[in-house]
């Protein structure tokens, strides 16, 4: 799992590409904890190239969602399969996180 | 033993000698009688040499090293017997002291060696703390090379140039392990030029011994601990079987089967059930986020909160009222995990109350996997499709406004599956295909008419043979319920 950051002017791009899972989620925990990240007025998680995302990988994300909300950071998932979608659809987390089809809906939202 | 040929040298240099002097006193008066005089002097010279010889310090055998040979088997026994690390440090200074006559010793053990609680202290022999002290200063003031040292000049060295030690020969050897280094080990005569390089290499010798006596003891100590972590991990597995119901709930109008295993041995996964009164069951089935013992103890809280939260409330104004509805439940539960749940774990949960007077069934789905259904009558298998958000993601009261109830009315010959993800997502293939919701719907839809037994068996079987080679890497949860006709039940 690689994680990569593309910043811009008020927005912060992660790229996700590998498996997300209990070892893994680390990588990203670090990531999303900095505490700068929260100066960004959007955070986009690119899962593109994202293949598969475990509970551990999802309590990464749960776990940084108030933190977020409270500092107004908008958190936008999009480009993901439909087998990760569906991961975050059934724990109900679709109806909590904005998850979008692709960048250029991200980029809007 | 003198070797026998030193006496034939002397007898031989008594003949020649008589020889000699014999020419000299039988020929006087003749010319100078070179030949006797030069075999004279030869004589004498070799008398010289020969009694040297036998004057010669006599080693004694190399056999009496008796007391080394019996240290050193001290040392090596004490594993063998069990003994503790200090037990071999003690052994180590005495042998020590013992095998090179030393009139003072001290052991300073490392304080940086984890584990043993000596570590940092000091043992003395023939020496107070106080003048060991004065010597580490001095030692240490000027440090000598690494590893063993030996001085029989301690006074020369610079450290000691002001103040004369009581001690002028020492040896200094470092316990060193394969790891770590345990301590140095300090050796002290009083008299100058007292210790040899023979007392070095045989204190090499214990010191080594020490270490591995220490390293074995240390090794036997990790594996006790080890199988002691094993014995804590069967009782835990143990515990949590029981926490698992063994007896399903029986009545005539339906049929239960369950499946459970963990990855580890303790699990996440959880069901249980409870009769309600009214002819009602409750079935619950859920899975904490992770594996192992933290989820292990999550999964027990959730059967407690299960437990507690489905008492009959007494203060209820209505029969409805008396046992939370399914979404009541989810929300009293997240509001109980708010505050023992790690920030990023979770629970997803479905609880189901079956009333079985009404023919119907209500549940609510808190991010847990969705519902298989076999439904008789349209000859049809589908998943529920309901909302529901997981447990323990929204610590607040604002979580009831995403958990719904959904109600249903069940006939006889529909068929209920259960199950945790364990069970769709267990890889099989090339290592990154996963069973599937799809895969499960297919298995139903061939084998919903046979018992609930049979059906668990036949998925089951199906999965096995799927990830056949394959290590299981979630635990692993399947309930199957299959709805009857209910029949009288039969007079007593």
């Amino acid at each position: 799992m690689k994680v990569t950051a593309q910043p811009s002017a008020d927005t912060l791009t992660l790229l996700l590409d590998g498996e997300l899972d209990a070892s893994s989620a680390i990588v990203l925990d670090t990531e999303l904890a900095k505490p700068d990240i929260l100066n960004y007025r959007k955070v986009l998680i690119d899962c593109a190239k994202l293949s598969y995302i475990s509970s551990a990988g999802l309590g990464v994300f749960i776990s940084h969602l108030q933190r977020f909300q409270d500092a107004n950071v908008k958190l936008v998932f999009f480009n993901m399969q439909e087998k990760v979608f569906n991961v975050f659809e059934i724990l109900g987390l679709d109806a909590l996180m904005t998850i979008v089809p692709s960048a250029t809906e991200a980029e809007a939202a | 033993m003198r070797h026998p040929l030193l006496y034939l040298g002397f007898l031989l240099v008594l003949l020649s000698g008589a020889l000699a002097i014999g020419g000299l006193v039988s020929a006087p008066g003749t010319d100078t009688p070179w030949a006797s005089w030069l075999l004279l002097l030869a004589d004498v010279g070799t008398l010289v040499v020969l009694v040297r010889l036998y004057f010669r310090r006599v080693e004694p055998a190399s056999a009496p090293r008796h007391d080394e040979i019996q240290s050193l088997q001290r040392l090596a026994q004490l594993v063998q017997r069990g003994h503790t690390s200090a037990e071999v440090y003690r052994i180590l200074l005495e042998a020590a002291v013992q095998t090179v006559h030393a009139d003072a010793a001290w052991l300073d053990l490392d304080p940086t060696h984890p584990g043993f609680e000596g570590a940092g202290t000091s043992q003395y022999h023939g020496i107070t703390a106080a003048q060991a002290e004065a010597l580490r200063t001095g030692l240490q003031a000027h440090p000598a090379p690494e590893g063993d040292y030996l001085t029989n000049d301690l006074h020369l060295r610079p450290g000691f140039a002001k103040a004369l030690p009581a001690f002028r020969s020492l040896i200094e050897l470092p316990l060193r392990g394969l790891h770590f280094s345990y301590g140095t080990l300090y050796l002290l005569k009083v008299k100058p030029h007292t210790f040899d390089r023979a007392d070095l290499s045989i204190l090499q010798t214990f010191t080594s011994q020490a270490v591995l006596s220490i390293e074995n003891l240390e090794l036997v100590q990790t594996s006790l601990a080890n199988q002691r972590t094993q014995e804590e991990l069967k009782i835990a597995s143990q515990v949590q079987d029981s926490l698992i119901p063994k007896n399903l709930p029986t009545d005539n109008w339906f049929d239960i089967s369950s499946h459970s295993l963990a990855a580890k041995e303790v699990g996440g996964d959880f069901y249980d059930f409870l009769h309600l009164p009214g002819r009602r069951l409750a079935v619950i089935i859920g899975d904490v986020s992770g594996k192992g013992v933290t989820a292990a103890f999550h999964m027990a809280q959730m059967k407690g909160i299960f437990h507690s939260l489905m008492q009959e409330n007494p203060l209820a104004k209505n029969e409805r009222d008396k046992f939370p509805v399914p979404s009541r439940f989810m929300a009293q539960a997240n509001m109980a995990l708010t505050h023992c749940l790690e920030k990023s774990s979770f629970i997803t949960s479905s609880l189901y109350i079956i009333d079985y007077e009404q023919g119907g069934f209500v549940f609510a789905r808190a991010g847990h996997c969705h519902t298989l259904y076999y439904h008789a009558m349209r000859e049809e298998v589908f998943y529920f499709e309901s909302q529901g958000l997981g447990l323990g993601i929204i610590r607040n009261e604002s979580y009831e406004k995403h958990i719904k109830n959904q109600f249903y009315d069940y006939s006889p010959g529909d068929v209920m599956v259960i199950y945790t993800d364990g069970i769709v997502e267990a890889r099989g293939g090339d290592g990154t295909e996963e069973y599937g919701e799809d895969r499960l719907k297919l298995r139903l839809e061939e084998s919903y008419f046979q018992e609930a037994e049979d059906i668990k068996s036949f998925i089951l079987d199906d999965l096995n043979s799927f990830t056949h080679g394959h290590p299981i890497h979630d635990d692993q949860t399947l309930l199957v319920i299959k709805f009857k006709s209910a029949q009288p039940l039969p007079l007593a």
